[in-house]
Parts: C-alpha cells; structure tokens; sequence
C-alpha cells in the first residue's frame, strides 16, 4: 500500500490529536496530587495514572501508524 | 511532513517493485518443487513398504526441517539488506527479491561440509539410531527449538545469531541424552561449541563496533564529500560507487548466508531422510564401480597405515563401542587403533562382498552407513587430537581412504540442496521487516546515513570472509547490529539503549534458552516415542 499526501496528513492529525489527550490525562494526573495526603486521594490519583497509561499507549500507537506510513513513502515498504 | 511527493517519487510510489524478479523467481520456485517432487517419487518409488507411516513421518520431519529453513531465511534478512534499503541504494522489494535470489544460489552452490560439520556435533549413539524413536526425537527437538526461538526473537524485531541457536538446540539435546542414559556427567555434549559461542558473544560486538567506527572514521578523513555523513535528503540513492559497493555487500552476505547457513537444514534432512527410508538415502548409491575397486585397494592400504600405530598391549574388543565411546568420550586409549584397523577391515571385507554399494543388501544398508560413519568420525577425532603422530605418507593414505567412505556416506541429493533453497530464498523474502526496521530505526538515534550504511556492511562482509579464514568465532548478525551501533558512536548521534539492551539480553539468553528448549522437547519426545 502506498501513502498519499492526505493519508499521512490524517495520520499526524490523529497522532497530533493523541498527544493533546495524552498531554491533558499527564496535567489531570498532575492536578489529582494534593496535599490531603489521605488514602481517598490516592485512590484517585491511581486512577488518573491509568488514565494517562492509557492515553499514552493510545499516542504510541497513532506515533507507530504515522512511522509507518512515513516508512512507507520514504523507503517504500 | 505533509508536503506534496515529487513526481519522481510519485512513479516510484506507483509502480510494483521487484515485479520482474518476482516472476522470475516465482517460475524458479515451480521448476523447483516439481524437480523436488519428481526427485522424490523415484527415490522412493522402488521401496515397498507395508506401512505408509514411515512416508508420513518423512513429510512431517521434511516439513519442519524446512520450515527451519524458511524461519532462518526472514530472521537473518536484515543482515543483508537493512542497510542498502535505508541508503535507498536498492528498493525494499528489490532488495529482498535480490537477497532470496543469492540466498538460493548459495544454497546451491555450496559444498556440504558445513551440513555434516553439524551433524557431527549431535551425540554419536543417536546419529547411529537416527531411525528409532530417540533419534526422531532428537531431530524435531532440535528443528523445534530452534524454530520456537527464531520466531520468538523475530517477533520482538531482535537479530539474534541462528548459528548460536541451533548450536544451543544440539548441546540441549546432547545434556538431556545423556542425563536420561544417566551417563557419566556430559561427556557426549560439545562444550567446545559452547565456548566458542561464549568466545563470540564477547569478540562479535567488538569486531562489529570497533571496525564500522574505524571505517567510517577514515572515510570520513580521506573522502570528503559531505553527502556521504548525512541522512539521504527525500528517496535520492547514493553516489554511484557507494551504492554499487552496497549492493555488492548485500549480494556476498547472502549468498554467504546460503552457502552456509542453508546447510544447516540440509544436514538434518540427510538424517531424517537416513533414519525415514535407508534403503533409498543410508549410501550414496551413484558411488561407481571403480569407485569401489578404489575404495577396497584404499581400504588394504589403511589397515596396513593403522597396523603401525596400534599399540602392543591393546587388547582385542568389541571395536563399534571402543570407537563410538572415543567418539563419545574423545579419551584416546591403548585399544582405539586396534578398534580402528579391525573395523577399517571388517567394512573393506563386507564392502567387498557386494562389489557396489547399491547392490547392499536392505537390512545391511543401515548398519553399514553406521559403520562406515564411526570410521569417518574416529579418523577425523584421532588426527584433531594430535595424540598420534603420523607421518606425511601415512596422513596422506588416511585422507584418501576417508574421502572415499565420505563419498558413500556424506552425500547430499540435488532435490535436498533445491527444498533447503526454496525454503531459504521464500524466507529471506517474506516476514523481513520487523528485524530489518529495528536494525535501520531503532539502534542508533538518528536516521543511517550512506557511510554509515556502507561502513556496517563492509564490516559485516569483510568478518564473514576472513571469519573462516582466521578461524574467528563470529556471528554476523552480531556484528552488523553492533557495526550500525559503532557507526552511531563514531558520528556521536547516540544509541536508543533499550534497543541494544534487548539486543544483548536476546544474544545473550539465545545459548541458554535453545538448549533448556531442546532439551525439554527432547525430553517429552522421548516419553512419547517409548
């Protein structure tokens, strides 16, 4: 399968797109550290961590797709 | 990113590359396996026999033997083309097509030395009962193994050695042979094979590292063209000359690739197909008449060599177990010449009785290969050990006289070497990005550059052709990998750590985990065969 121009410009979209979720799941993470050092807190803390493994698993992903389209119109496989 | 392809690289976008080789190498593949099927049935069209099982056993263990083959062909891929693919010096497709190509050449050119070399590393009382359920056992536990790894390290995009990994199946089944026979320790394993795999595993690297960031040191020093030390500017290939040496490179690492490493499968196909139908494969039977009258005249003439150096208190024994356990054992004693001149004559005398070897009759047939294997072996051992001095003349009779037993034995079937480089050449064009993107991509931290591309795959054919030479224990996928990193390190781009710590872990835990896997398998296969 060969890359056009439109093909690798949603692909960065969609890698662009990851990484802004990605960057707000790491900011919501970082909200969720408060000075109520209580169990409570870090049960929610935890969570917006899994959140932000998530999106960043998703941002790899979309990186992976934009490589290999770029491998693709580059060096042709 | 994102802007419009220039019309050169749209055409090239456009059209199907490598269609040409395809084709031709599509009609190559057909004229094969029909060659190979044709080759097959008449081999075994004269044998009757009342069950189909041994038919069916020798297509399954062929089947693996050569799915051994097709794994080996797109694991080491990378080896020949990741970098004339990332120096844009051939099409990917080109690239692949071109290296299958030399693959299957290699494989039919070579010699079989390398086939009967392996062989001779498996423990000598299951090459002797190859046809019995130890010694399928032994076969698929090996191929197995090797596969199971080789796809596993080739799903992670991790160029490990093949060599190390069938070398690590052999000692695995060695280790567990002997421990299931409770013999004394692990005489019958080659732990010369596993040293020289350790010796690699330490030199492979330095070789790779140090002689790619010396060349691309001096290349930059004397040539000056500044094109050479960047990444390629959008698909352009290099200057003519770089490019022609690149794919020069690629062509002699695959073709070496399938001189050698296609013989690997060949030589456990020789046994399989011993242990299947030995009255079609146990002895050459284009071995001619004055062959044999050569052969026999030998024959005396080696017996009258051994009689000067038995020893005088050697004392007369069974001479199949005084040979197999030296062969076992390499522990050179007072009784192993005499062993050697009564079974030198013993094999001479039946030999001479059937007058061609094809006239031997069915139920013989194995037993004589045996016989004529463990003579091969003693006098290859004895003369290795240095433990007996011949003279020149003397030296010169042995020589002869194993030559003409390897003729009868150590031979490998055109229809062999013609499976081994299909399965090979299909291997080297099919599953090959995963290794070739993390040896292109993933090693160094910025994109290879024609002189770094050039300087690794200089490396990595300069080992392969001196390695032999110089009797270096090196391993090619080492050394390229290692090449690429070196030449990171001399342009001070950096190294991705987590590649090449996965890469060493992988070189690394390659040894090990072949011989737990083999000898386990052999183990299980062993339980189910009794």
């Amino acid at each position: 399968m060969t890359e056009t121009t439109q093909d690798l410009d949603a692909l960065l979209a969609a890698y662009k797109s990851a990484v802004e979720e990605w960057v707000a799941t790491i900011r919501e993470e970082e909200n969720f550290a408060t000075p109520d050092h209580s169990m409570k807190e870090w049960e929610v803390w935890d969570q917006a961590g899994f959140k932000e493994e998530d999106a960043r698993d998703k941002a790899k992903e979309a990186r992976e797709a934009y490589v290999n389209a770029l491998r693709e119109k580059l060096y042709n496989f | 990113m994102g802007t419009a392809a220039s019309p050169a690289l749209e055409k090239k976008l456009g059209r199907s590359p490598g269609l040409i080789g395809m084709i031709v190498f599509g009609i190559a593949l057909l004229v094969g396996v029909v060659y190979t099927g044709v080759s097959i049935a008449q081999d075994l069209g004269d044998i009757k026999n009342a069950s189909i099982f041994p038919f069916l056993l020798l297509g399954v263990a062929l089947l693996t033997a050569l799915g051994f083959e097709f794994v080996n062909g797109f694991h080491d891929t990378a080896n020949a083309v990741a970098t004339v693919i990332y120096t844009h010096s051939l099409e990917p497709h080109v690239a692949v097509v071109w290296s299958g190509f030399c693959n299957f050449a290699g494989v039919l050119v070579s010699s079989g030395a390398v086939a009967f070399g392996i062989i001779s590393l498996l423990p000598v009382e299951l090459i002797l009962q190859v046809g019995s359920g130890a010694g399928f056992a032994m076969v698929f536990a090996l191929l197995i193994a090797a596969i199971l790894w080789n796809l596993g390290t080739w799903y992670f995009g991790l160029p490990a050695s093949s060599s190390h990994t069938m070398v690590g199946s052999i000692i695995g089944v060695g280790i567990a042979n002997a421990l299931m026979n409770a013999k004394s320790g692990t005489s019958g394993v080659d732990w010369e094979q596993a040293q020289k795999i350790g010796e690699s595993l330490l030199i492979s690297p330095l070789i790779g590292f140090g002689m790619a960031a010396l060349i691309l040191i001096a290349a930059k020093a004397i040539i000056k063209d500044k094109r050479l030390y960047e990444a390629p500017v959008g698909t352009e290939p290099p200057p003519f000359w770089i490019r022609g040496l690149l794919i020069l490179t690629c062509t002699g690492v695959s073709f070496s690739h399938g001189s050698n490493d296609g013989q690997k499968g060949m030589g456990l196909i020789m046994l399989i197909l011993v242990g299947t139908v030995p009255t079609a494969y146990a002895l050459n039977h284009a071995v001619t008449a004055s062959q044999t009258a050569d052969f026999l005249a030998t024959s005396q003439q080696t017996v009258q060599v051994v009689s000067k150096y038995v020893n005088p208190n050697a004392s007369i024994g069974d001479a199949r177990d005084d040979l197999t356990n030296y062969i076992r054992t390499k522990e050179f004693d007072d009784n192993t010449m005499l062993a050697l001149r009564q079974y030198v004559n013993q094999v001479g005398n039946e030999v001479k009785g059937f007058q061609m070897l094809k006239n031997v009759p069915r139920d013989r047939m194995g037993n004589l290969r045996n016989e004529m294997y463990v003579i091969s072996e003693a006098i290859r051992l004895i003369e290795k050990s240095g433990k007996t001095q011949f003279t020149a003349d003397d030296k010169k009779v042995l020589a002869n006289y194993k030559k003409h037993i390897d003729l009868a034995t150590k031979f490998i079937p055109t229809w062999v070497k013609v499976a081994v480089a299909i399965a090979l050449g299909l291997g080297t064009m099919i599953g090959w990005k995963r290794i070739v993107v993390t040896v292109g991509e993933k090693i160094g931290k910025d994109h290879l550059t024609y002189g770094q591309g050039a300087a690794a795959e200089i490396t990595a054919m300069i080992t392969i052709s001196t390695a032999d030479m110089l009797g270096l224990p090196v391993s090619t996928t080492h050394v390229l990998s290692s090449g690429v990193a070196g030449t990171m390190a001399a342009n001070h781009t950096g190294l991705q750590w987590a590649t090449v710590r996965n890469l060493l872990m992988a070189w690394v835990l390659t040894l090990p985990v072949a011989m737990m896997l083999s000898g386990f398998l052999f183990w299980a296969f062993r339980g189910m065969t009794k």
